[in-house]
């Protein structure tokens, strides 16, 4: 006998071995109702998600595709924990392996794709996020994931119109509003730009971004003390804001010049 | 051992080292006795994988390879309900599913690989297989890895021939190797000795909780559960299985027959 195979052999006596065996001795367990069921464990799993416990999601669903590795939702809720959990390319593993199996899984598609945005793969993130809507056109999430990829390639328009869809949609969505909001500063179209943000704030006052950005439009257009006015604004909610002081001397800056 | 003992009754040796030398033999009495139990503990949860693997492991394998069929003749179904011929739908599906079936083909070598060493071992006698476990545990103590003078490459030797029941090998372990224990004899010396047995302990003790909390061990406390109440929970297991499969192959010919393949 050759010297591998008889260690090998022998192994089979030893804790490790006996550990990594017991795939069949966990199926068993399930079935005979010593341990959960897998019906179960997938309810279990579905709540820990739902209740944003991702870390916990995540080893149940490891756990349970010890046995049951092809189960289509164990490897949705993987993906899904592990997208959350910022953890983008396993995720995407995940996704691939779920769109294997059914090309047309629009949450994989939708997922995938949001995760290839964050990995700033924006061409191939559009290209997905745009097969997701083939499927299901009304998801607000893939449109405004969609706009801002579209953004990123510096296509302005294209970002305009997802997020005006998206907006119609959902009317009420502060990031969708500041996004379009964005998207119109960037081709220039300041009273557009300035009328999203001013919804924004009519709906969260509190929203830092736009505050700041409404700041900067108005700069673009030569209104340095209304600029002026939205940094302080900033600084009444964050004192310390350093880019905010900044911005302050810059426009007095501005206004002593003019 | 018994060597320290003896040199260290003399009447001028000092007290610490003969109470250190009684606490080493103490300490070295309750590592052996670890050491017996989680060797035992090991073969008895080896006995109970065996046991399941032949009778449910392959049951499960089995459900696994009627699930791909089936599962196949639904992708099957779904590309030629995008227009494929059968054939090229056939062609396209065996292709995606070639790694699970490798992985199915994989897990049957294993259990034929455990089935031949359950064979080898059902010829033994009673008598030889006391025998055996006796001239294992002796050759265990002696070296196992966690013992001063032990050795991992022959503990495995040592595993290697029990699981085989091979006497003859064991037999001449025993007697070519000596292993003898080297006189200690400063009190560092039995100090370090001491806190290594300590170690060992320790390090043995956690094995043994592992084990009795691995999936194994858990079916083993089943099992033995049930056959107090006169159940063979393995059996009904299977029973189980084969009325799964038998249902799965029932819908696996209607899908065949569909297809003329049956």
């Amino acid at each position: 006998m050759d010297k591998d195979k008889q260690i090998q052999k022998i192994e089979k006596l030893s804790l490790k071995k006996l550990s990594e065996d017991s795939n069949l001795a966990k199926r068993g367990l399930r079935d005979l109702g010593i341990w959960p069921k897998v019906q179960t464990l997938l309810k279990e799993i579905e709540k820990q998600y739902f209740a944003h416990n991702y870390q916990a999601c995540l080893d149940l669903c490891n756990e349970l595709l010890s046995t049951e590795p092809h189960s289509f939702p164990i490897i949705t809720f993987k993906g899904l924990s592990l997208t959350r959990m910022e953890n983008h390319k396993d995720a995407i593993m995940c996704f691939d392996q779920l769109l294997e199996e059914k090309p047309d899984f629009e949450i994989a598609l939708s997922n995938k794709g949001f995760c290839l945005l964050k990995l700033e793969k924006h061409h191939e993130a559009i290209i997905i996020l745009k097969k997701a809507l083939s499927i299901f056109p009304d998801n607000p999430v893939t449109l405004s994931n969609l706009g801002y990829c579209c953004e990123s390639i510096r296509d302005y328009e294209g970002a305009i119109k997802v997020y005006e869809r998206a907006l119609s949609l959902d009317p009420e969505n502060i990031y969708t509003l500041h996004d379009l909001g964005y998207a119109y500063d960037d081709i220039g179209q300041y009273e557009k730009a300035l009328e999203m943000y001013d919804r924004v704030l009519y709906l969260n006052p509190n929203f830092l971004t736009a505050i700041f950005n409404k700041g900067r439009t108005y700069e673009k257009i030569g209104k340095y003390s209304d600029a002026i006015d939205y940094y302080i604004k900033i600084l009444s909610i964050d004192p310390n804001n350093i880019m905010a002081k900044r911005d302050i001397d810059r426009c007095k800056l501005l206004i002593g010049k003019k | 051992m018994k060597k320290i003992i003896k040199s260290n009754t003399t009447l001028d040796e000092p007290l610490e080292k003969r109470e250190l030398a009684k606490t080493i033999s103490e300490k070295e009495k309750r590592l052996n006795e670890l050491i017996d139990k989680v060797e035992q503990l090991k073969i008895d949860l080896t006995i109970v994988k065996q046991e399941y693997e032949v009778k449910v492991g392959r049951l499960y394998l089995k459900l696994d390879e009627v699930d791909l069929e089936i599962l196949k003749f639904k992708k099957i179904e779904d590309l030629i309900s995008k227009g494929f011929s059968f054939e090229e739908a056939q062609k396209i599906v065996e292709e995606t599913l070639k790694k699970r079936r490798e992985q199915i083909e994989k897990e049957y070598k294993k259990l034929d690989e455990e089935e031949k060493d359950i064979e080898s071992r059902k010829y033994i006698s009673e008598e030889e297989k006391e025998e055996l476990k006796k001239l294992y545990f002796k050759l265990a103590h002696k070296f196992h890895p966690d013992k001063a003078n032990g050795s991992e490459e022959m503990m495995k030797k040592i595993n290697k021939a029990y699981a085989e029941g091979d006497i003859e090998t064991l037999c001449a372990i025993n007697r070519s190797e000596t292993g003898a224990d080297i006189e200690v004899k400063t009190i560092e010396a039995l100090k370090n000795k001491l806190a290594g047995l300590e170690k060992s302990i320790k390090k043995i003790s956690q094995e043994f909780e592992q084990l009795k909390r691995s999936e194994w061990y858990i079916l083993k406390e089943n099992i033995e559960k049930a056959k107090k109440q006169k159940r063979d929970i393995l059996i009904e297991l299977a029973e189980k299985l084969l009325t799964d499969i038998a249902k799965k192959e029932n819908q696996l010919d209607k899908l065949k027959k569909k297809y003329g393949q049956g």
